[in-house]
């Protein structure tokens, strides 16, 4: 049986039945919270340690929650914090930049899906990191503007201005030789 | 992996119309089983327990775990034996041939100490003596009316004299 945001938060707040309900909570989102951060850092064990981290820092901190965001928007934005602050921290440590693939083959063209998306993934590496964040939620989660505007706390015009800068960029990687 | 969300798609298509139909990827692989392992993990990290099994699933256990207990009982409990006990099987010899499997195996045992064994009966071992068996019970008799009439607590207290004199009157000594 699912349960809501609600029913969580409330059965939370209950210390007979927080340990229940945080169950519930992991059962429910602890999947979408590892897929979210496996597109964004792609290795999964990577992905394994950041959504761990997450869910504990979820349990911490919920008490703290004041629903002014919906629960799994708030998750989704400890999330992304928690994946943004592990890739600069491995940008940092890599010497020398991630080179772009050239791509051979103009965008559209017959390709492997498999080739296909490991373009796209190249490319998708090559955009720093708040436009990546935006493209990811948007092209893979189908996250709408407004909320990602309270995920990433920043307004809905500057995130649709990201996604397209996002989106063309890819596109001149995709399209280059 | 396109957006299916039609907004979504119509928004790409403006900005670039090839990345609106990429090819669909396969979804990447992760090992089996985690998806379980990783709530574990974190409900061990934080509630710091075990993953909270329902109650059904607990009596369902227990009730597997009962009636295992009692499959295994039926067929590690102590069978009662179809076979007759050893005395049964002894009773079931014939004197005569414990005689004969004594002698063949020469182990030198009295009647008296078969008897006590329980390896023949009073009977068996006057047959094999060949004593008429009516001079045996004349006898029995007899010694058992002579030592009912002796029991001590019916002898009166006597000196040495008196018991002399008694056993000259009684057994002409």
């Amino acid at each position: 049986m699912a349960w809501t945001d609600s029913d969580i938060l409330q059965q939370f707040r209950d210390p007979r039945t927080r340990e229940k309900a945080f169950t519930a909570l992991t059962q429910q989102y602890s999947k979408r919270v590892y897929w979210h951060v496996r597109r964004m850092v792609e290795d999964h064990e990577d992905a394994n340690d950041i959504t761990q981290n997450v869910l504990v820092k979820v349990w911490r901190k919920l008490d703290d929650f004041r629903e002014e965001a919906g629960l799994f928007t708030w998750i989704y934005r400890i999330a992304t914090n928690e994946a943004l602050s592990f890739l600069e921290q491995r940008n940092r440590r890599q010497s020398v930049p991630l080179e772009p693939e050239s791509a051979s083959a103009a965008a559209g063209a017959y390709l492997d899906a498999e080739e296909a998306e490991d373009r796209l993934h190249h490319a998708i590496n090559t955009l720093p990191a708040r436009q990546k964040q935006v493209f990811l939620l948007r092209y893979y989660d189908e996250m709408p503007y407004e909320e990602m505007s309270s995920v990433l706390d920043t307004s809905v015009g500057a995130l649709k201005a990201s996604y397209h800068h996002a989106v063309q960029k890819i596109k001149e990687q995709l399209t280059s030789h | 992996m396109a957006p299916k969300n039609k907004d979504i798609q119509d928004e790409l298509r403006d900005i670039f119309p090839e990345l609106a139909t990429w090819p669909e990827p396969e979804e990447p692989e992760v090992p089996a089983g985690y998806f379980d392992r990783l709530e574990q993990e974190v409900l061990e990290k934080t509630i710091g327990r075990k993953k909270v099994i329902p109650m059904v699933a607990r009596w369902v256990t227990a009730a597997a775990a009962l009636v295992l207990l009692f499959i295994g009982w039926q067929f590690l409990r102590p069978q009662p034996q179809d076979t007759p006990d050893f005395q049964s099987q002894l009773a079931e010899l014939d004197w005569l041939d414990v005689i004969a499997m004594l002698e063949s195996e020469d182990i030198d045992l009295s009647a008296e100490e078969l008897l006590s064994a329980g390896l023949i009966t009073a009977d068996d071992a006057l047959e094999s003596t060949g004593i008429d068996q009516d001079i045996v019970e004349e006898t029995i008799e007899v010694e058992s009316a002579e030592e009912v009439q002796y029991l001590p607590h019916d002898l009166p207290e006597l000196d040495e004299d008196a018991w002399l004199d008694l056993f000259e009157d009684d057994f002409g000594l």
